[in-house]
């Protein structure tokens, strides 16, 4: 903003007088959003220590019996208690009062976790173990009202943890021994299924804030997987299970439904969409192939990350977005630092792999800076 | 607003009421049988100590009976005059008018029944105590109602 107003005073757009209130007020308003930043962060940690304590309170079997005198229904009256009350309180504060709008959201989530902990201690009070998948999906469809409801960015994070937990435990409680299934699999089925919910045409015009995280982390994974698979790829990925099978090819139509729902078919959206199909066709492919070709995957896995590489510059310098040009920077920086390790260090001499790499990255990084630059100038 | 805070809270006391009412039912309404176990691999994962159960019921003969692995299967027992209970037959359906319970097949070891009653949630820090005192088993009190679920009550030490 400081930028633009810069820019209407050398273009005579504003005088002096008026570039100077602007600035000032700009000036006010990024302090109080400093101070609101900073009680969130207060309210958001004071919340977690709440829960956590709350938390190990139920699980310290040992002295909670002692001051219960082993009343089950004692100690699930107390949490039933702290529950509702962090919720009604939370909505009190935030919606009817709207007094201390920030400690009610706080509160909210305050809730979110302590319901998790409710069904917890039920589960261990009837001796269900607490490490399951029903327990967590249980937990995450009780919360995701209330991060939509609300539109509360916290919550809306813990229900994607605990779906990626709940999606492991499911895999975990299934005890099928592949170790493919977690280093390939998981991660790109994950991945592709956050990355998909992010597109869904509801959540990406109204939940804008929810699509953009589902997404990011959703991405995590994905690059991961294909960046390990542009180093070492196993003999076989043979899964014809239908528990593999099924969620893959109900991927694959979730995505073409919402891609014929979406009313604009915007670019991004085509070579997303074209991405996570192509993901999830090669996930099909390699889980029905008994001998994988490592060259092809290896060959697969570099191209796709190019096409990563390249779609994120061009997006990012066409519509001129700091933030992808810089996710993409990094992207291609890990990509480089991987292939250069992975190769150099094995055909190189050791002081000319460092001084190589290092020069290597300084022009990288001049290179991107002067980019930058020319787009910095661009604003002007 | 309010209504729909209202309408999430009235969801979670249906959830919670329901949770503890299905645990409730096979308490009341199953019948109490002795298994022989053996506490196995105490850990202290999210919710502090409990003790693994390992079942005697839960092995049984590949040569007998094959299934595949994650199957549900329906364990026949029959009991003793000490209501000890061991294995009758293990089958795909639900048996008639006979005391059974539901158990899946480990996707690990095929020749491994898992109940969902494999958790005993014990004092803190007494978990591997157990585990070194009941070494050579011991037996554990459950309720089994008409259903085939299972609800642990106890140890007999």
């Amino acid at each position: 903003m400081e930028k633009k107003i810069e820019k209407w005073l050398n273009n005579g757009i504003i005088d002096k007088n008026t570039a100077n209130i602007l600035l000032e007020d700009i000036k006010k308003d990024k302090e109080q959003l400093r101070k609101t930043r900073t009680n969130i962060t207060i309210y958001t940690i004071a919340v977690i220590f709440l829960g956590i304590g709350i938390l190990t309170f139920i699980s310290s079997n040992d002295w909670i019996l002692q001051l219960l005198n082993s009343i089950d229904l004692i100690k699930i009256l107390l949490m039933v208690l702290a529950t509702f009350s962090s919720m009604w309180g939370g909505y009190k504060l935030a919606y009817e009062n709207k007094k201390l709008p920030k400690l009610g959201n706080a509160l909210f989530i305050l809730s979110s976790l302590l319901i998790g902990g409710l069904y917890a201690l039920i589960g261990q009070i009837y001796n269900i173990n607490a490490n399951n998948s029903s327990l967590m999906f249980l937990w995450l469809l009780s919360i995701l009202p209330l991060a939509y409801i609300f539109k509360n960015n916290v919550i809306n994070i813990i229900s994607v943890i605990l779906f990626i937990i709940g999606y492991c435990f499911y895999y975990m409680e299934l005890d099928i021994d592949h170790a493919e299934v977690w280093t390939i699999y998981i991660p790109l089925i994950l991945g592709t299924g956050l990355y998909t919910l992010g597109n869904i045409p509801l959540i990406k015009d109204k939940f804008n804030q929810f699509s953009i995280i589902y997404k990011v982390i959703g991405s995590i994974p994905i690059f991961i997987t294909i960046l390990i698979l542009t180093c070492s790829v196993e003999q076989t990925y043979y899964l014809t299970s239908a528990f593999y099978i099924i969620p893959t090819i109900f991927l694959i139509i979730l995505n073409l439904i919402i891609y014929i729902f979406h009313k604009k078919k915007e670019t991004l959206l085509k070579l997303e969409t074209s991405f996570l199909l192509s993901l999830l066709i090669f996930v099909l492919l390699i889980l029905n192939t008994i001998n994988v070709n490592p060259t092809l995957v290896t060959i697969l896995a570099n191209i796709g990350l190019l096409l990563i590489i390249s779609f994120g510059f061009n997006y990012g310098y066409k519509f001129e977005n700091e933030k992808i040009i810089g996710t993409t920077n990094f992207l291609l920086l890990i990509y480089i630092i991987t292939n250069y390790c992975r190769w150099g260090w094995s055909f190189m001499d050791k002081a000319l792999f460092f001084i190589l790499g290092g020069l290597l990255l300084l022009s990288l990084g001049f290179y991107l800076e002067k980019k930058k630059k020319q787009i910095n100038k661009k604003d002007f | 607003m309010k209504k729909i805070v209202l309408i999430i809270m009235a969801i979670w006391a249906l959830i919670i009421i329901g949770f503890i009412y299905s645990q409730e039912y096979t308490l009341h309404n199953g019948k109490e049988v002795l298994l022989k176990t053996i506490p196995v691999d105490p850990r202290d994962l999210f919710m502090g100590d409990y003790v693994n159960l390992s079942y005697d019921i839960a092995r049984f003969d590949n040569n007998k009976y094959h299934f595949e692995k994650n199957k549900t299967v329906y364990v026949k027992l029959k009991l003793d005059k000490y209501n000890i209970a061991s294995v009758d037959s293990i089958l795909n359906t639900p048996p008639k008018k006979s005391l059974y319970l539901k158990g899946k097949i480990a996707g690990y070891n095929t020749n491994y029944i898992v109940f969902g009653i494999e958790s005993y949630y014990v004092k803190e820090s007494t978990g591997k105590d157990i585990e070194s005192n009941l070494r050579y088993g011991t037996f554990v009190k459950v309720k089994i109602d008409k259903n085939g679920h299972s609800k642990v009550i106890g140890f007999i030490e």
